[in-house]
């Protein structure tokens, strides 16, 4: 079975590196694709630029969100994703350093599937990542595929 | 003789004027003494008026007193003022008026209306005090309000980019070292390793210290939601949230057989319940385990809980000192605490209108009274 795709979309390089050193000592059935940044996390799902080629860059199962990002923020891409008619079954998980009151009701009101709060330790990162495979990709029936 | 009767209905001064005497006194008087007609054009403005309003009596003779003081009624009813001047004679209240410069000053007003011989209404006499302290007391408050705003929506700024910003350094420092641990620990000598393990403690450190601050950042702008709070279950969330630290010092809590019920916002009674439980957890005498008595009794007119412990104790020196902010009476080596956690209970219970009071003697334990005022 082809694995699943994860696109994770951050501006922060080393939080990119980490949550991939974290995977990589796991047995996790996903592959991760990454943007790093509002602008370029819109060419990939729009399948843009250097994006353009879908079989080097398929539709993502999830969407992993940061959502401060210069520029096109996380709030920004996630009204984008949740209003565009291809994407908006997307599931998006945000995944954020923050636990504001005001975020979590920003995206819960665009239509964000699941708040995640980027945790210190790397264990925990480690069990958050095995944790989405387990609900995202194996309990959770995903929407049926978009025309 | 009025200094100014230039246009004026001789009728109207005399009625009010009716010696030199008169007319000198209403002169000379501190407040400002102002003669209108029947529809408010000035007939006399006094030395006083001249001071307060900056105009001259030659240049307001004859003018509309409106077109020239721009009066503001208390709750802008200035037709319902003139019904009751005509109605029953006098009004008296205060207003704001401007000066020439265009400043607003807050005046006390008391307005008559002048009868003639015949008890014929013939004009109006105003006798105004200008408030001076009582302006400078508005415009101050107007002032400091909005220094509150703004200095609360730059706390709002600042720990929402504390929030965001401020962690994902900390996450590299500590997230590498971390993976450095998992991947080359055993290539790693002995100093490097406890040089790794000191960054890691720090950086953990740092994010509940980061954590704590945030949380007493956001009760500032918190809008209490008071609802019944079974003291019981509380309690119980509460020890089970605290279970690793009761676990590892083997603490013995002991709760009333009842507890009541308060009206009151169950995350503040949380945060202040769990960080005085924790302390009493934390802060425990070396080879004597933690043993924390709860206590609470309803009083006519507040329900007080009792928090006791065999702890340490804290000398009466530092009782006043222990609600400020990062006050902390142990080493981090030795207790764990960043000193926010008291001050945070302090300020939680502000919000609440409620206190709290401690009992210590060092070396001997305490008892931490939180004293609540029954909801209305």
């Amino acid at each position: 079975m082809k694995p699943a795709i994860i696109l994770l979309i951050d501006d922060n390089h080393m939080d990119i590196e980490l949550v991939l050193l974290a995977i990589a000592g796991l047995e996790v059935n996903y592959e991760v694709q990454t943007a790093h940044s509002g602008y370029e996390a819109l060419d990939y799902l729009f399948g843009r630029a250097k994006f353009a080629d879908r079989s080097r860059f398929p539709l993502p199962d999830i969407v992993l969100l940061d959502l401060k990002m210069p520029g096109l923020d996380g709030h920004e891409v996630l009204r984008r994703i949740k209003t565009t008619p291809g994407l908006k079954r997307l599931p998006v998980i945000i995944f954020t350093s923050s636990k504001e009151d005001i975020d979590r009701a920003n995206c819960y009101d665009s239509g964000a599937n699941s708040y995640v709060v980027k945790p210190l330790l790397l264990e925990e990162l480690q069990t958050i990542m095995k944790q989405i495979e387990t609900y995202w990709l194996d309990l959770n029936i995903g929407p049926p595929t978009m025309p | 003789m009025m200094k100014t009767e230039l246009n004026t209905q001789p009728d109207l001064i005399a009625a009010v004027e009716t010696s030199p005497f008169q007319a000198d006194l209403l002169q000379h008087v501190p407040d400002a003494v102002i003669i209108t007609d029947l529809d408010f054009n000035i007939n006399s403005w006094n030395n006083a008026a001249e001071t307060i309003y900056g105009w001259q009596a030659h240049e307001v003779i004859g003018k509309r007193l409106g077109n020239i003081v721009s009066t503001t009624f208390p709750h802008n009813h200035q037709e319902a003022v003139i019904t009751h001047l005509f109605n029953v004679g006098n009004w008296q209240g205060q207003v704001i008026q401007k000066r020439r410069n265009g400043q607003e000053i807050h005046i006390s007003a008391s307005v008559s209306l002048v009868k003639d011989s015949n008890d014929h209404s013939v004009g109006v006499i105003i006798i105004n005090r200008p408030l001076a302290k009582r302006n400078t007391e508005a415009v101050e408050i107007k002032t400091l309000t909005r220094e509150v705003d703004r200095l609360n929506k730059e706390i709002k700024a600042i720990s929402y980019s504390v929030s965001h910003d401020l962690r994902a350094p900390l996450r590299a420092i500590s997230g590498f070292a971390q993976v450095i641990t998992q991947r080359h620990w055993a290539d790693l000598n002995g100093e490097t390793q406890h040089f790794l393990s000191n960054i890691i403690e720090a950086s953990n450190h740092l994010d509940q210290l980061i954590n704590d601050l945030l949380t007493y950042a956001r009760l500032g702008h918190r809008v209490i939601q008071p609802r019944s709070v079974d003291l019981a279950d509380l309690l119980d969330h509460i020890i089970l949230t605290l279970s690793e630290e009761i676990e590892k010092t083997d603490a013995k809590i002991d709760l009333p057989d009842t507890l009541c019920t308060l009206q009151t916002d169950p995350f503040l009674m949380t945060q202040i319940l769990t960080n005085v439980i924790e302390n009493a957890i934390i802060y425990h005498r070396p080879n004597l385990k933690p043993h924390i008595i709860i206590s609470c009794q309803t009083e006519p007119e507040q329900v007080v809980i009792g928090i006791a412990d065999n702890g340490l104790g804290i000398p009466s020196e530092y009782h006043h000192k222990i609600f400020d902010i990062f006050q902390r009476l142990h080493h981090h080596d030795t207790y764990d605490g960043n000193g926010i956690g008291l001050c945070l209970v302090k300020k939680a219970l502000d919000l609440l209108s409620g206190h709290i009071s401690i009992e210590s003697v060092e070396g001997n334990g305490s008892i931490f009274w939180i004293m609540l005022p029954h909801a209305d």
